[in-house]
């Protein structure tokens, strides 16, 4: 594992008393550095923890945090699960998809946006939900989409 | 004990007994599916949900513990509408297949759906797709669309194994088994993962669409592949043998099979297999009738004389067929010149007080003396492996390691002196060992006189040790207590080789050994078969060995012959006929008994005891000079050897290479890189074979796998010193 | 007329009818009856529309014949050039004639809609060994094929 991240690791490492409790920590330790969770990493990650390679796919398989492709500057998430399906998910993830050219789970060509669609963000009451990275946005209509589209658009222009 | 009730039935059972264990005590059945006697409770397919009084909701009987006064009921209204539910969302997207799943006819779903399902179901949505017959390593396919995510592969994978080679990936109804990045499944057990699963989606490859099992008849037996002796169903279909299965024997195998024994069936079938008995004419073996091959035998054995005639094998026969061969050697020709042995193996039979395989789970440590349970004896080492994770200690004296870093390793050999001799290093380990009354198993190969003498001394210091050795043959050990060792002033394998090479030997008789393969010294085993005036070759493929026989009897397989045979404990193992022998072959004892009746002898019931075998360890093997560099070390692997394992086709994809392991300083110190091909050259003889590099290999060490038929490691002189040299890639005409 | 004699007049009066009536017999084999449609004869393996074959070798025929008439051996595709759809399909198939009793429990069982059986019943043989029917005398003949 790189030095750096080795560290990093070691500390993470004495919080738990069962070292495989490290497990996500250390996934996310490995996302951060390299912006998506690769074989690479899962196998640093299984090794550092001395389990077998297919016990950390397993693990990074089941969290939706964890990107198993790399992934775009925005990963717009959103809920699929029942309460944001009743209150229009789907809708709104084709209106996303149409808007950004792209189908869930793929990347538009600017390497600006990935677009999902996971299981329940724990936000039902204010369904449906949307999660872009980390932040969270809830109560969405299309319209509102929109403006956050544009917000994020804008945001990474600023930037450049 | 606590007391509880089920159905209204009281019974007591001991603390810390399962609701479903009580309840099957009873004869009460309650349906599971991810629960399985040898795996830890787990509850992940909720199909042996119960009620149990006080409990708000039903409760899994596969992980409720019983307590005092609990009342459980399996027989309510509300029990048959859960089990009919779960058996519908196990449903909701399984592909129901059955007519052309292999499982189809033998499955836990199907049953309990025929026993508990709905007529039919309210899923009116199209089913899930995901991956069929997809490729889960050599020997078997998955379907996942059959998989009713009950884990069974996975923690027997984890409990059992130790290896964490299969996991559940992905989440909700996408979620899948699978290994990491979708490689092949290549741990040597994987074959019990489809014995495991109840449903059809891990199935074996070589047993793919041959026969549903209504068309099966089957027989308990054994797995004759290796001296453990795994309790075993053989099936077969129009008497051809299509399967092996594992059966629990607790003491023995707890239902567990290596890949080898649960494939490597097919060599009974091989189209290689010798049909009928051959003579030497005009320089040619040529097909010719029983009654005169045997008579050429006869004729043979009676002209050379007791005292130039030796018989060399029994290590691969019933019990009462090496009983029937010691007769015939001793009793009839009055030869004492008789040896089971025909590799390194010096004794099957320990002199210290034999342990059990159950031993191991027991052991406060244990010692593997020159010794790779994990491929000569593979379900042995599954108990290692066990004893490994509960912590016990794991002491390993061999020029490689096979338990990794982190354990005990003392990696000395008799070929490198500088380090210490192996039996100098198990002396070591006695004295610190001594004095101790915890029970200590020691594995050992049964090689190496050194440590034969080293151990008799572990007998007076320790009371507590237990000896197992794994042998190179299934039934030494049965044939050594029939008697199939040297008497006295009888020649052992490498005497009778040389007296072969020298010209005393009138007649050798070879019963199911292939020393040409086996025995160390390549160049005598070549000289004595290619001059001994009659060589007579008793086995089911024309071996390396065969090729200067003069009388080639071929034989029955082990699945075609019934008896017993004794396992490295000593454990009787039963073994019974699956089909009916190839017609014109007799089994070994037929043979034996019919060369008995000509030589004038007689085969009374019981035959007599056999005489005491003399001192295992006079087995002299020649040792090379001291030398300095590289040593050559050979190893025993699972494939190795000609015969039954070359010749079953369903092993083919896992059958090793020939390849020379060293230390990665020797191999950085020579310049060579892992997968370079290189010539080792051992005095005259000369092996062309690829590098491997592993830490786990002793320094100073040339490690060459055992018995490989393309690649015969006994041209080299074990311990000699041998060169390394690259060879050049040749140029590949596109 | 005196008792006896009036039940063997009414015989012979029916015996006269059916004189004149139409002939239940036939001329076989220069004559022969159309047999209804669900007429159990011959088996015959069927294909799908697109010309696959509909056997997928299950067995389930053989363990539903009650004479054991059967004989199936399955065998897996080649993925290029499947006999049937999916994985598995029928490599041997056997039906013995001496031993089928003609009951279609073979039909009923088949999942695919394989196995039929057709009105066809000219079976008799010299020998005893061309009554043993495989596979290629059961199986339809693909379109291109029988023109």
């Amino acid at each position: 594992m790189r030095e750096a991240l080795m560290a990093h690791a070691r500390d993470v490492l004495t919080r738990y008393p069962d070292p495989n409790s490290a497990m996500l920590p250390l996934l996310y330790l490995v996302q951060e550095a390299d912006g998506w969770v690769s074989p690479a990493g899962l196998e640093e990650v299984a090794s550092f923890l001395g389990v077998a390679p297919a016990v950390a796919e397993s693990v990074a398989s089941f969290y939706t945090l964890l990107q198993k492709r790399p992934v775009g500057r925005y990963v717009l998430q959103v809920c699929t699960n029942l309460s944001c399906s009743l209150l229009g998910a789907e809708h709104l993830l084709d209106h996303l998809g149409r808007k950004l050219g792209i189908g869930p789970g793929e990347t538009t060509p600017d390497g600006l946006f990935t677009l999902q669609s996971v299981e329940c963000l724990a936000e039902c009451g204010q369904a449906p939900v949307l999660q872009v990275n980390l932040d969270f946005h809830s109560g969405l209509t299309p319209e509102k989409v929109d403006a956050l589209l544009n917000a994020l658009r804008k945001e990474a222009e600023q930037d450049v | 004990m606590i007391n509880l009730t089920i159905d209204g039935r009281q019974t007591s059972v001991p603390e810390g007994t399962l609701v479903l264990h009580a309840a099957r005590e009873l004869g009460i059945d309650i349906p599971t599916f991810c629960h399985h006697a040898r795996l830890l409770p787990f509850g992940a397919c909720r199909m042996c949900l119960v009620e149990i009084e006080k409990a708000p909701k039903l409760q899994t009987a596969c992980t409720t513990v019983v307590s005092e006064g609990m009342v459980v009921r399996t027989d309510t209204e509300q029990v048959r509408l859960t089990r009919q539910s779960v058996l519908e969302f196990l449903l909701a997207n399984h592909p129901l297949d059955c007519p052309v799943c292999d499982k189809g006819g033998e499955c836990e779903l199907q049953d309990l759906t025929h026993r508990w399902g709905a007529p039919a179901s309210q899923f009116r949505e199209a089913k899930n797709r995901k991956g069929k017959a997809l490729p889960f390593g050599p020997f078997i396919v998955m379907d996942e669309e059959r998989c009713i995510l009950c884990q069974r592969c996975v923690r027997f994978d984890q409990e059992v194994l130790g290896e964490g080679g299969i996991g559940l990936m992905g989440r909700g109804f996408r979620t899948r088994v699978g290994t990491f990045q979708g490689r092949p499944y290549d741990t040597p057990f994987s074959g019990n993962v489809v014995d495991l699963c109840p449903v059809g989606a891990l199935t074996s490859r070589p047993y793919r669409f041959r026969a549903r099992p209504w068309d099966l008849t089957s027989v308990a037996s054994t797995c004759l592949h290796c001296s453990v002796g795994c309790a075993a169903r053989l099936d077969a279909r129009e008497n051809h043998w299509v399967r092996l299965r594992g059966a629990d024997d607790p003491a023995v195998n707890q239902g567990w099979l290596c890949d080898r024994g649960r494939y490597g069936f097919g060599f009974a079938a091989s189209p290689e297999r010798l049909t009928a008995p051959q003579l030497r004419r005009g320089g040619k073996l040529a097909a010719t009738s029983w009654e005169e091959a045997l008579d050429r035998v006869v004729q043979a054995l009676r002209e050379a004389g007791p005292d130039r005639v030796g018989i060399i094998g029994g290590g691969r026969l019933t019990d009462q067929e090496a009983a029937l061969l010691h007769h015939l050697g001793r009793q009839v020709l009055g030869t004492a010149h008789l040896d089971r042995r025909a590799g390194r193996q010096l004794t099957a039979t320990p002199h210290l007080a034999g342990g059990t395989l159950e031993d191991l789970d027991r052991a406060a440590h244990i010692v593997l003396i020159g010794c790779d349970p994990e491929e000569t004896a593979p379900v042995l080492a599954l108990r290692v492996r066990q004893a490994l994770r509960r912590g016990t200690p794991v002491t390993e004296l061999g020029p490689w390691q096979t338990y990794g870093p982190g354990h005990a390793w003392i990696p000395p050999s008799r070929w490198l002196p500088a380090v210490g001799s192996t039996a100098t290093a198990l002396a070591g380990l006695r004295e610190e060992l001594a004095g101790q009354d915890q029970p200590v198993v020691l594995v050992w190969s049964g090689e190496d006189a050194a440590v034969h003498d080293e151990l008799a001394r572990w007998r007076q210091a320790m009371p507590g040790a237990r000896l197992l050795i794994v042998g190179d043959q299934p039934n030494a050990r049965g044939a050594e207590a029939a008697g199939l060792l040297p008497g006295s002033g009888g020649r052992s394998t490498p005497e009778l080789l040389a007296a072969a090479a020298a010209g005393d030997l009138q007649v050798l008789y070879l019963v199911g050994v292939n020393p040409a393969l086996s025995f160390p010294d390549g160049a005598l085993v070549r000289e004595a078969l290619e001059k001994v005036p009659f060589l007579v070759v008793q086995d089911l493929f024309a071996t390396e060995s065969a090729r200067s026989a003069h009388a080639l009897l071929p034989v029955a397989a082990w699945s075609e012959k019934t008896g017993s045979w004794s396992n490295l404990e000593g454990r009787h193992r039963p073994l019974a006929a699956l089909t009916p022998a190839p017609e014109n072959l007799p089994d070994d004892g037929g043979i034996f008994r019919e060369l008995i009746r000509r030589l004038g002898g007689e085969v009374s019931a019981p035959l007599p005891a056999p005489a005491p075998p003399a001192a295992a360890a006079a087995y002299p093997l020649s040792t090379p000079p001291a030398a300095e560099g590289l040593r050559v070390a050979t190893v025993e692997l699972t494939y190795s050897g000609g015969g039954t394992v070359l010749h079953a086709p369903a092993l083919s994809p896992v059958l090793p290479e020939a390849w020379v392991t060293l230390h990665p300083e020797e191999a950085a110190r020579r310049d060579l890189a892992p997968g370079q091909v290189v010539e080792l050259s051992c005095g005259d003889s000369r092996l062309t074979l690829s590098v491997r590099t592993s830490a786990q290999v002793a320094p100073g060490l040339a490690l060459v796998p055992r018995r490989l038929p393309h690649s015969p490691d006994n041209l080299l002189t074990e311990g000699a010193a041998v060169a390394l040299t690259p060879v050049p890639r040749k140029e590949v005409l596109p | 007329m005196s008792e006896p004699v009036t039940p063997l007049v009414k015989g012979l009066f029916i015996t006269l009818r059916y004189l004149f009536q139409k002939k239940v017999t036939v001329q076989y084999p220069e004559q022969k009856r159309t047999y209804p449609e669900r007429f159990r004869g011959r088996h015959q393996l069927t294909r799908h529309a697109d010309g696959s074959e509909r056997c997928v070798g299950c067995e389930l025929c053989a363990q539903a014949c009650p004479s054991g008439a059967i004989r199936v051996v399955a065998a897996e595709n080649d993925p290029d050039h499947p006999h049937s759809p999916g994985e598995r399909y029928g490599a041997t198939y056997e039906v013995n004639m001496i031993r089928c009793i003609f009951c279609g429990f073979c039909q009923e069982a088949c999942p695919t809609g394989a196995v039929v059986l057709t009105p066809f019943n000219e079976l008799a043989e010299y020998r005893r060994d061309p009554l043993t029917y495989e596979k290629p005398r059961l199986l339809v003949p693909r379109k291109e094929e029988a023109r």
